[in-house]
């Protein structure tokens, strides 16, 4: 009998990541902390006894992902005396002909849904029946609807269905139409892809990506463990489901307003100030300056003097704009080569590269004293 | 335009402060710091604001806060002046936050904002908007503030400010290549690719020498991974035969295995032996249907046949006999009648009788018994032979038993007859042969003459002889005829065998057609065959039947060749060995390929980090290189236009000052150049005083008067500081006569200015502050 269960995946164990300086020194961390959120996971079904873990795909980032990582999971798994791991493939780690999974060998009590069809585990022990489809191509434009409609669901089971998709009509990452899964009368629906956790009234979830991957990834993350009771009058079952969080480095976009009276120094203690301190030495800053700027100050080695105040931070001035009124310098030299020239400046196509090349030619001339 | 009353509320130090001023030339006095440039700002600040220009949103410029008062509470004041007939009343509030301007009819006393251009940047309206006064423009024309810094380079910026406006108002042109020469130093702190040492190139060749370094680590760690994949499945290989090796190793699974060998030597054996059977089987299936209980009716029929014949060929022999003996009894016969002398019986007899009449000695010997034997013996022999047909006949009929029976005594009473007929025949012959002996006596010469003969006994002999012989012929005449009814017998009884015997041949051949077979011999041959065939078969059956029990035994069945078995049971103790070497070198070559590699995946992260520097830095050597682009083309179309009518106009003044300096240029790199009387050549800015160098400026700005606005006052700050007397006289005297077309205001801190205007008997207006 099934008591309880943990939902994750979308671990991308592996994966490289993007950072806009020492991507390496960054990256390697990040991924420790992806191996700390598995091990986390682990450590708690071990400890919880908890008989049941469902991997909804995307437990690698990519087919290339190295071995020694590959071990490292299937270890991990292997530790679990007491529980069955049930495991589907996403997007990223699809079975293809170097999918990771065949790399290792992976103890007896994982099951890897190996097609992108339906099939069913049944584990006895726990009277449930597991139903699951991997990925094994890297884009699905449809949902197996075929199969599906086949899966004829034994009653007296608790009947789970693990798919690796988006929620939506129409998509390269599996559809899947929500109303449709939660009318066959599953008792759990583990869904992964998505990133954010969540659960529908229906009984489908997704358990969200256990450590946020990117600057797009904020809010609480985690995984899913769900309590199963058997409701003997209705012959049903009732699944409570929570969010179990993982401790990790958040991803924090903040934004900044700028006026154009701020000086440099005033721009970076703004910028400090967006968190304390021991905020700023543990999670991710992406800086988002926004308003208008001094013309006269550069922004372009700002980060150099924020890295010190932060764990990592990285600055976007798109949303930042010089403090000139192009239009106005264009009208009152609308007969002369300063008005010639703002006005060919305004037509470069590439709008950062339009910016900057309208700053600096002000910076020039206001340099030269042709503006002031 | 002209400025008639200045009234400071708060404003730098002056609070509450009334400025009345006049049309002409005013003649503001001050000590220093009495606070003159502020007076001169605040009516900036009336017209204009402190205002960065060209910006979008509302900066306050470095002015608002030098002039901000010290109390901070109050920042305003207002400005009366005439336009075109109208006097307008400007009040101010500079304060941050609450700074606004309203605009009054100060005839009507009406706020008339609306009738002024807006900005929408300040939120204000524009005062001088109509005019097309900015305050960049005010300031590098109408407004000639004091010049702080005392260099000649401070003072030829100025100049040159003054000149761009000058220009700008009558579309010249600007410091093309100033501005190039900025962006490219601009261009060159953010570097090239090609320049390694600059921030950007060390990035780029970073990030190349990353791209092969990241190949080959990828190209490692896919050899590693494909290492890996053969480690785990050579382990998983080895596990599988531990465990069957373990397996193999137990007691009852030897034994098991000793069973398995013997059942597969077994099968192998049966499975030999079945194939050559049925290879033999295929062969030998043409032998099929032939039966033993046709082949004994085929050979039923043959013997018949054959007896057929055999009695055929016993009668053509007796026929051969029967014509044999007809022929020597007609030879006897012939040989007989010889020896009657061409005479008959007959007549003998008659001249018999004649010569014996009393001689009638005749004696009859009675040959019916042998008759009678004869006639019963060729009965028997018919009878015999019409039993012996029916026999024969009886075959499609009769039971065999019978049929054999009746032949059997057909043919011994057909030997019983003949041997009859035959002893019949020879004990008639014998009585024949004594009554020749017997001798008669007739007398008769004539009779003996005719005859031949000598006496009665020879005749007696002779008739005697004639009738033993015409008794002899009649008996041979018996005897041919009985040979002849004999052989017409013979030829009947053969023409019916030979008609039965075809028939029977006929059905045997019929039947010898419908198996095939030429004659029985080769049927009983195919009959052995299909005997032997049957007995394959049945022996191929069996064999299978075994091999199924020991498939049975060996694997469940489901072999697919007795190799398996054989292999699976022999413990693989070499393949394990392999298998741990292959791994074991495997590993080596993968820790030899890692040694030393970095992750790709870190090496992706790095060229992935340098790859936003080189964009950012590519954006900004994009943008000044768009920039600079931009600049070339405009360039070209652009020539430097001398403005000569300005330059000469700006030159008299000069000159009227200096009395010496005669013209002014700017050069294309925005040099300012004077005329050099002496020689006529230009001379750089540089090399003239500072003076000069001021009274240059104030040359300019005097001459830009008419190009920008005739209407707007001329405001100066300490103009002549530098200048000598005389230079400051001819100066002061170019605006006394500018202050009857312009308002003029002159702030100084030197009694000498109104000194020098006494004399020159200009009209002014005084003010102290």
């Amino acid at each position: 009998m099934l008591t309880t269960f943990i939902h994750t995946g979308d671990f991308h164990l592996g994966r490289p990541f993007t950072f806009q300086q020492q991507g390496n020194y960054y990256g390697k961390n990040k991924r420790k902390e992806l191996w700390k959120a598995f091990d986390d996971m682990i450590a708690y079904a071990k400890e919880e006894e908890v008989p049941l873990v469902l991997i909804a795909g995307d437990l690698f980032d990519s087919v290339n992902v190295l071995t020694m990582d590959i071990k490292r999971a299937a270890e991990g798994f292997a530790s679990l005396e007491k529980t069955w791991v049930v495991i589907i493939t996403g997007n990223h780690d699809y079975h293809g002909d170097s999918s990771p999974y065949k790399k290792v060998e992976w103890s007896s009590n994982v099951h890897i849904f190996r097609e992108d069809v339906f099939r069913s585990v049944y584990i006895k022990e726990l009277n449930t029946e597991i139903y699951g489809m991997s990925w094994v191509k890297n884009e699905y434009r449809a949902f197996p609807e075929r199969s599906f409609n086949t899966i004829k669901l034994d009653d007296t089971r608790y009947n789970i269905l693990m798919a690796h998709g988006e929620v939506t009509n129409q998509s390269l990452y599996l559809p899947i139409d929500l109303r449709m899964i939660e009318k066959k009368g599953f008792n759990f629906i583990a869904l992964g892809h998505i990133h954010k956790p969540g659960i529908t009234p229906g009984g489908a979830a997704y358990c969200g990506s256990p450590v946020p991957l990117n600057f797009g990834e904020t809010g609480e993350r985690g995984f899913l463990i769900s309590q199963v009771e058997s409701d003997y009058e209705n012959q049903t079952y009732i699944t409570s489901s929570g969010f179990n969080p993982i401790e990790s480095r958040k991803y924090e976009t903040i934004e900044i307003q700028i006026a154009p009276e701020d000086s440099y120094n005033d721009i970076i203690e703004k910028a400090i100030n967006c968190d304390t301190e021991s905020n700023r030495r543990e999670n991710y800053y992406r800086l988002r300056f926004q308003g208008y700027i001094n013309p006269e100050i550069q922004l372009e080695w700002i980060n150099d003097d924020l890295e010190e105040s932060f764990y990592y931070v990285e600055t976007d001035v798109s949303q930042l704009e010089p403090d000139i009124d192009l239009d106005l310098l264009i009208k009152e030299n609308q007969n002369n080569p300063i008005g010639q020239l703002l006005v060919a400046l305004g037509k470069i196509e590439e709008p950062e590269v339009r910016k900057k090349a309208i700053i600096y030619s002000i910076e020039a001339m206001i340099s030269e004293g042709v503006l002031k | 335009m002209k400025i008639k009353t200045l009234t400071i509320k708060a404003f730098g130090k002056f609070e509450n402060k009334t400025i009345d001023l006049e049309p002409g030339l005013n003649l503001v006095y001050g000590s220093n710091e009495a606070g003159k440039t502020t007076i001169q700002t605040f009516i900036q600040g009336m017209f204009f604001g402190f205002y960065k220009p060209y910006r979008k949103k509302k900066t306050f410029s470095d002015e608002y806060e030098k002039y901000l008062p010290w109390n901070q509470f109050d920042y305003s004041g207002s400005l009366v002046y005439e336009v075109d007939g109208q006097e307008i009343r400007l009040e101010r509030n500079f304060l941050r936050a609450k700074d606004n301007l309203f605009i009054y009819d100060n005839t009507t006393g009406k706020i008339i904002n609306d009738q002024f251009k807006y900005d929408g940047v300040i939120r204000q309206n524009l005062p001088l908007g109509k005019l097309g006064m900015t305050s960049v423009i005010y300031n590098n024309t109408v407004n000639m503030r004091q010049i702080y810094n005392d260099t000649e380079s401070g003072a030829q910026d100025e100049i040159r400010d003054s000149y761009m406006e000058m220009q700008n108002s009558s579309g010249i042109e600007i410091n093309f290549k100033g501005i190039v020469r900025r962006l490219e130093e601009k261009k060159n702190t953010i570097g090239r690719s090609g320049q390694s040492k600059s921030r950007v190139g060390a990035a780029i060749r970073e990030r190349d020498e990353l791209r092969t370094v990241l190949k080959e680590a990828e190209e490692a760690y896919a050899k590693v991974a494909e290492n890996q994949e053969k480690i785990t499945l050579y382990q998983k290989k080895m596990k599988h035969i531990e465990a069957e090796n373990e397996y193999l190793t137990q007691e009852s699974v030897v034994k098991r295995k000793k069973e398995l060998l013997q059942s597969y030597e077994k099968i192998n054996k049966l499975e030999k032996e079945n194939n050559l059977l049925a290879k033999k089987i295929k062969e030998d299936e043409i032998y099929e249907g032939f039966t033993y209980k046709t082949l004994e009716g085929l050979k039923a029929i043959q013997n018949q046949v054959e007896r057929f014949s055999d009695q055929m060929d016993y009668i053509e022999k007796e026929m051969a006999d029967s014509s044999e003996h007809l022929k020597t009894i007609r030879q006897k016969e012939e040989s007989k009648r010889r020896t009657m002398a061409g005479n008959n019986l007959e007549s003998i007899a008659e001249d018999y009788e004649l010569f014996k009449k009393e001689q009638s000695e005749v004696e009859e010997v009675g040959k019916k018994t042998n008759i009678i034997i004869n006639v019963v013996s060729g009965t028997i022999t018919l009878f015999g032979m019409i039993l012996v047909v029916l026999a024969n006949m009886g075959l499609l009929g009769s039971s065999q038993g019978l049929e054999n029976l009746s032949l059997t005594i057909g043919v011994t009473m057909a030997i019983v007859g003949i041997v009859g007929l035959s002893f019949g025949i020879s004990a008639t012959m014998k009585k024949r042969r004594v009554l020749k002996n017997k001798k008669l006596i007739p007398i008769q010469e004539e009779i003996l003459s005719k005859y031949h003969l000598k006496d009665a006994v020879g005749f007696d002999n002779f008739y005697k002889k004639a009738v033993r012989t015409q008794k002899e012929l009649e008996q041979m005449q018996n005897e041919g005829e009985l040979i002849i009814v004999q052989l017409s017998r013979h030829q009947a009884g053969f023409e019916v065998l030979f008609e039965q015997r075809r028939g029977i041949m006929r059905d045997l051949e019929r039947k010898l057609a419908e198996y095939d077979v030429e004659d029985v011999s080769e049927y009983a041959e195919r009959c052995q065959k299909g005997q032997q065939l049957e007995e394959l078969k049945i022996r191929f059956n069996g064999n299978l039947r075994l091999l199924e029990n020991l498939l049975e035994t060996v694997n469940g069945g489901k072999t697919d060749g007795g190799h398996r078995v054989w292999q699976k049971a022999s413990p693989k103790s070499e393949e394990l060995l392999r298998l741990g070497k292959e791994i074991a070198r495997l590993e080596g070559e993968n820790n030899a390929l890692t040694d030393g590699i970095g992750l790709p995946v870190e090496i992706r992260e790095t060229i992935k980090s340098l790859d936003n520097q080189i964009q950012a830095c590519d954006i900004e050597i994009k943008a000044c290189d768009a920039a600079l682009k931009i600049l070339a083309t405009i360039q070209k179309d652009c020539h430097l236009e001398s403005a000569p009518e300005l330059n000469k106009n700006i030159g008299n003044i000069l000159e009227s000052i200096t009395q010496h300096y005669k013209g002014v240029k700017i050069d294309e790199s925005m040099k300012l150049k004077v005329v050099d009387p002496q020689g006529g050549d230009f001379k750089n800015a540089e090399q003239l005083s500072a003076g000069t160098m001021d009274q240059v400026h104030f040359a300019f700005r005097y001459g830009i008067g008419d190009v920008i606005n005739h209407e707007m006052p001329f405001i100066l700050d300490e103009p002549f500081v530098r200048y000598d007397k005389q230079r400051k006289a001819q100066a002061l005297k170019l605006l006394s006569e500018l202050s009857s077309k312009r308002q003029v205001i002159l702030f100084t801190c030197d009694d000498d200015e109104e000194i020098q205007l006494k004399k020159l008997g200009a009209n002014y207006h005084k003010i102290t502050l």
